[in-house]
């Protein structure tokens, strides 16, 4: 029993066998190669395609409903072998190559081996033999090369800057898939003739004889010897680019589990015993919720990438030809979804920031009519510990997560010269962005931050703290202290800290350190007093 | 050098002529010629024949005629135009020429 296919030849219909359809359909697309070049390609072809439907309709009679593989054998024969077509058609110009063509045909007759190198390869898109769109296979195709050392140039490509993952994009449009046989023949080099049609044909065919029959044996070693064989150089630098991936993936892989799951110390600008971990450090900054979803794609974003370099190394180490498609495409998609949550959650962060709101308190300060004012900063039981101060680097580095509550250093504290009074006057501000104004407000308002005041004397905080749940939202707390005309300012031992800042009209002071100094408001100006050397900086 | 290069070329340089003769007798679909040129051994498939009526028609020697037919589509039967008889006939002078001289020197 065989299936048949109908078809449509020259306006006539026909029932052919399957096999005999592969076979025609092929002969007709080796043929049509060859008249590419012609412009009257068409009329030819529906000048042949009218002949063979003249033929089958000789073979099909009342007994006989079908064409088989035989009857188109038969037309074959009758109307000429691709390759009697290139040696009668090309008879305008003679030229060297039409002569090595010629030269093939007869090595063909008389039964010769002859391979032909002068057919020019094509560029096309292995799809079959890829792993994801064929464009490294086909390029290898193309240029005689291990596929898998130009996937390597790709690799490398997209380390330097991603440019390779656009360049495959782009070539994977451009590039045509080899669909039919002869355009699979066109790319790997091999003559068009009914010959090699046939022959591939046959492989296909019992390659799927072979799937489906048996479990195919999947690791295929050195089976393309005909493209790999000829350098030992070319094999060596393979398995050395196995080696460095493999071990560079492997490291690759520790040290980000170690970032994702361990502690923090290998993360820039965040210190291991201020936030735990990464998931705490997300879970302070992305809205509820999302921080869990950010992670996962934070895992995948990074991971696949060094499993990527792993897998390929280990393939080139042991020069395994099996194709895992799917899993690279599957890989490859969940790469992409990964990038893209991290960009939409990105925005949507960056959204929660879009608010800037400055709440203004005012401070009672007990004994209204003092001259001197002395402010120092409260004991450190949150960063001490572990903080320098004169060490600290980064706002980012006085961040402490502790029980439900996160903790921030470095509020700021300005010296103001209030000229028209008598008292001191002290603000404290409470900044924070948030996505709308109102969370903003209430982002603001929900800032903890602790002054004491007695009699003459004010202790700051030095940490602020939000609750958890508030998220970082970029909260900031600003001290301003007015000093009328004529009165003094006596920092503390423990002032630095904290940010100073004395702006008066004309300067702006900087000092190493601000502990233990006086600071008396003029006519011109704040003066330091017991500054000793440390004198102010900026003069004009 | 391969004979069967040779003879190739040899046939291919008067198929053209031959085929043109072939039709100057009578209007002929493309079987009808291959016969003819079966019979003198000078194609032996087909399919090449159709390139070179197409062509020959396009160069405006050869012009067609869609006749029915009782078993298949339509057949394209071909006939010489005037350019296509001048055309044979300066290829006859040609020929003829050719035969004379190798002929002579073959002799």
């Amino acid at each position: 029993m065989n299936k048949t296919i109908s078809i449509n030849i020259a306006g006539f219909v026909f029932n052919i066998e399957e096999q005999a359809y592969e076979l025609l359909s092929q002969y007709l697309t080796s043929i049509k190669l060859n008249f590419k070049k012609e412009p009257d390609c068409e009329e030819i072809m529906a000048d042949i395609e009218a002949r063979i439907a003249e033929l089958f309709h000789e073979k099909i009679s009342t007994i006989k409903e079908v064409v088989t593989e035989a009857d188109v054998e038969e037309v074959i024969t009758v109307m000429g072998k691709p390759e009697d077509y290139v040696s009668e058609e090309t008879a305008d110009n003679f030229t060297a190559e039409e002569e090595e063509k010629a030269e093939y045909v007869h090595a063909e007759e008389v039964g010769g081996n002859y391979r032909g190198t002068g057919r020019t390869k094509r560029l096309y898109r292995d799809e079959k033999n890829g792993s994801i769109g064929g464009v490294c296979e086909g390029l290898g195709w193309f240029f005689g090369l291990d596929p898998v050392l130009i996937r390597a140039g790709f690799v490398v490509l997209t380390i330097l800057g991603g440019s390779g993952i656009l360049l495959y994009i782009v070539l994977w449009i451009v590039i045509p898939e080899a669909k039919t046989t002869a355009e699979i023949l066109e790319m790997q080099g091999q003559p068009v003739n009914l010959d090699n049609i046939k022959e591939h044909f046959r492989g296909m065919k019992s390659k799927v004889d072979k799937s489906t029959g048996q479990v195919k044996s999947k690791i295929k070693r050195t089976v393309k010897t005909s493209r790999h064989a000829g350098s030992k150089l070319v094999q060596s630098l393979t398995r050395l680019l196995g080696i460095l991936l493999v071990v560079g993936g492997v490291f690759a892989l520790l040290v980000l589990i170690i970032i994702l799951f361990g502690d923090t110390g290998l993360l820039p600008l965040v210190g291991t015993e201020q936030v735990e971990n990464l998931p705490t450090l997300l879970g302070v900054l992305y809205p509820d919720g999302r921080s869990t979803l950010v992670f996962i794609c934070i895992i995948v974003v990074t991971l696949i990438p060094i499993f990527g370099f792993i897998f390929t190394g280990t393939k080139l180490l042991f020069d395994i030809q099996q194709k895992f498609k799917r899993i690279s495409i599957f890989m490859s998609i969940a790469w992409g979804l990964g990038i893209c949550g991290l960009i939409l959650s990105g925005i949507e962060l960056g959204m929660n920031f879009r608010n800037d709101v400055e709440i203004d308190y005012e401070v009672e300060v007990p004994a209204d009519s003092i001259d001197l004012l002395i402010v120092d900063v409260a004991e450190d039981d949150i960063f001490s510990n572990y903080i320098e101060y004169n060490h600290v680097w980064n706002y980012t580095e006085l961040v402490k997560v502790k029980d439900e509550k996160v903790y921030l250093g470095y509020p700021e504290l300005r010296i103001i010269e209030k000229p028209d009074s008598n008292n001191f006057e002290i603000r404290l501000y409470k900044e924070s962005h948030g996505l709308y104004y109102k969370e903003a407000i209430r982002k603001a308002e929900n800032i903890d931050y602790s002054i004491r005041t007695e009699q003459a004397k004010l202790e700051l905080s030095p940490y602020f703290s939000i609750d958890r749940e508030e998220k970082l939202r970029n909260q900031r707390i600003r001290i301003e202290i007015h000093v009328p005309q004529g009165k003094k300012i006596k920092f503390g031992e423990n002032i630095d800290r904290i940010l100073i800042d004395i702006v008066d009209d004309h300067y702006e002071h900087h000092h190493d350190t601000f502990a233990n100094t006086t600071w008396f408001v003029e006519d011109e100006g704040i003066r330091c007093i017991e500054c000793k050397e440390r004198r102010r900086l900026y003069e004009d | 050098m391969k004979v069967e290069n040779t003879k190739a070329q040899m046939r291919k340089g008067i198929l053209e002529y031959c085929i043109l003769s072939v039709l100057a007798k009578r209007e002929a679909y493309p079987s009808d010629i291959i016969e003819e040129l079966k019979k003198a051994k000078l194609i032996v498939v087909e399919g090449t024949l159709y390139p070179l009526l197409t062509r020959l028609k396009n160069a405006g020697l050869l012009q067609y005629n869609w006749v029915e037919s009782t078993s298949g589509p339509p057949r394209k039967y071909y006939s010489l135009t005037k350019e296509g008889h001048q055309f044979l006939n300066e290829l006859k002078k040609t020929w003829d020429e050719l035969h004379e001289a190798v002929q002579l020197i073959s002799k």
